[in-house]
């Protein structure tokens, strides 16, 4: 399996975790071998008090890669330029190897529904998007790696498949791409796509990071809970995506139900497995 | 901007967010000017459920979340008020009040001015809404101070370098993380009884005053006695340590019998962080 390659020499970061409050404590003290943390930037930015305390410790010693929830790149409201330069000022504190969020809207006229609501894949979508994308890049110095989000709808008026459209939106605001598989395999199932089309029309050259997860299947549907371990048929997709495009920095994501630090760790050390080999030694402290 | 993306947007949130389901929303919508769209021509169906019943998915976990993170803002109101009545305070209070900050850790701001209004809560709980305006106030400050800005705290060395002489021309400038809260009735003991999983003490008026601070990361509180409170107020609002112990004398404070005190108390006050520095201003 070759290092993966993409279209702006980030680095293959390894395997990584998302960083939550439960283990805050056992990182501080145990410094465990994980190679990289994943932040929600909203539970970082207007506070100043134990959360910066600790992501500055964890900073020194582990790449820090920055998530959000409430860009809302597909919104119709103005772009937030105070949330913007949080972003930026917290991205230069922790020294953020790349920030990202998701293809979707949170609100409309002033609201934040704080949810990742979906979008119809359209072309005036995309153009709507791309614009955005570009102006956020242009604010931010950097290029915005957005995730593919899992979704309970579909829209009548959407003229192409979810996987064309993040491929076109990637390639007209040549931003990067974060490839959930979680979330792949929860829209596949509720929407009733190929999740191995999907994976055939992403642009590889532009995925900079892969997020596994668990997700509740309720029957009639799909639910993206981000609770319990990554499922198998995740797991199948994920070791798919390897051989396609070689290794790519991978993140478990657990938030609901969190469980001890171990456990989640296990998720990673299972993804280390997939990386043949390119499956270095996770560090046992990082300097 | 495409015109049609921002009135399905309105539309879409319009459903998601009406406290009577995505139908209600749709209607409101149409009668206010919005999108008059059907929701099964919008969105399509599944194999297994209807367009509707997806797009409830989304309403339905609208309101679970942000309710949640009222709960976990407000434990000890959700504890006075009661599981049920809680909820139904928070859902109105979402519905009213909907969150237009990027993140959630602003959107309880609002709760206590929302309680304030009689109708919020049901009948049977009016003898208890002046408790609980004052625990909404109690706990949204807890989350204030857990997010207020870092800063240094005042070293309780460093008055030590000040003349004696020079004392009352002392101001203190207060740390962001450090606030005064003043009650009608002994919230105290009784939001002390609830973190401890004990039965709540009897809340009879009676005056109360915390302050609430951080200290390394946590969130804590010190019941003040009137003339603590009195001092500190009066060093909060900016008034030199001399101006300040002026007033708490016409107060009605003896300063002869609090003097032994004091020291002691600005010991406490500076060694928990109260004070972010000090400036010596011209008598």
């Amino acid at each position: 399996m070759q290092p993966h390659h993409n279209r702006w020499n980030l680095p293959d970061l390894g395997l990584g975790l998302g960083l939550r409050t439960q283990h805050f404590a056992h990182v501080l003290e145990q410094r465990p071998a994980v190679d990289w943390f994943e932040i929600l930037s909203e539970n970082f930015l207007a506070t100043g008090g134990r959360p910066m305390q600790v992501l500055d410790e964890i900073a020194a010693h582990y790449p820090i890669v920055m998530h959000g929830v409430s860009l809302s790149i597909g919104s119709t409201d103005p772009l937030d330029l105070n949330y913007l330069l949080q972003l930026a000022a917290l991205a230069a504190r922790c020294k953020a190897v790349w920030l990202g969020d998701h293809v979707c809207w949170t609100g409309v006229a002033g609201q934040n529904n704080h949810d990742l609501l979906p979008l119809p894949y359209d072309r005036a979508t995309l153009a709507h998007l791309v614009e955005r994308v570009r102006r956020v890049q242009d604010i931010l110095e950097r290029p915005l790696v957005l995730e593919n989000p899992s979704s309970y709808v579909t829209f009548a008026r959407s003229t192409m498949p979810e996987a064309e459209f993040l491929a076109r939106l990637a390639e007209q605001a040549d931003c990067a791409l974060l490839l959930d598989l979680n979330n792949v395999y929860v829209s596949c199932r509720n929407h009733g796509w190929d999740a191995h089309a999907y994976l055939d029309a992403l642009p590889y050259e532009r995925v900079v990071q892969i997020h596994l997860a668990g997700h509740t299947d309720l029957g009639t549907h799909c639910l993206d809970s981000h609770s319990g371990h990554t499922l198998e048929a995740v797991w199948e997709l994920y070791g798919e995506v390897m051989r396609r495009a070689g290794t790519i920095a991978t993140m478990v994501e657990w938030d609901q139900d969190i469980p001890e630090f171990e456990v989640v760790h296990a998720e990673v050390l299972r993804a280390r497995a997939f990386r043949g080999e390119h499956a270095r030694p996770l560090r046992e402290v990082a300097s | 901007m495409s015109e049609g993306l921002a009135a399905l947007e309105r539309w879409m949130q319009a459903l998601v967010t009406h406290p009577e389901g995505p139908e209600a929303g749709a209607e409101a919508s149409a009668r206010s000017g919005g999108l008059a769209a059907e929701i099964e021509h919008e969105f399509q169906p599944s194999a297994t459920l209807s367009a509707l019943e997806r797009v409830q998915l989304y309403s339905g976990m609208y309101f679970a979340r942000l309710v949640e993170v009222l709960e976990e803002e407000f434990p000890a109101l959700v504890d006075w008020l009661g599981h049920v009545p809680a909820q139904a305070l928070f859902r109105a209070y979402i519905v009213a009040h909907p969150s237009r900050s990027f993140t959630l850790n602003r959107l309880g701001r609002g709760l206590e001015a929302f309680l304030r209004d009689e109708a919020v809560l049901a009948r049977e709980l009016a003898d208890r809404r002046r408790v609980a305006v004052e625990l909404a106030r109690l706990e949204r400050c807890i989350q204030d101070v857990f997010d207020a800005p870092e800063g240094p705290s005042l070293a309780p060395e460093a008055l030590s370098a000040v003349p004696a002489q020079r004392f009352g021309d002392l101001r203190l400038v207060p740390h962001a993380a450090c606030a005064l809260l003043d009650f009608a009735h002994p919230l105290e003991a009784g939001y002390r009884a609830f973190r401890e999983g004990q039965a709540w003490p009897p809340l009879e008026p009676r005056p109360c005053a915390l302050a609430v601070f951080r200290q390394a990361g946590r969130v804590w509180r010190l019941e003040l006695t009137p003339p603590q409170r009195a001092l500190l107020g009066a060093l909060f609002e900016g008034l030199p340590l001399g101006a300040a112990l002026e007033r708490l004398a016409h107060g009605g404070h003896d300063l002869a019998a609090l003097a032994p005190e004091l020291q002691g108390w600005f010991r406490t006050w500076a060694a928990e962080g109260f004070f972010a520095g000090f400036e010596l201003v011209e008598s």
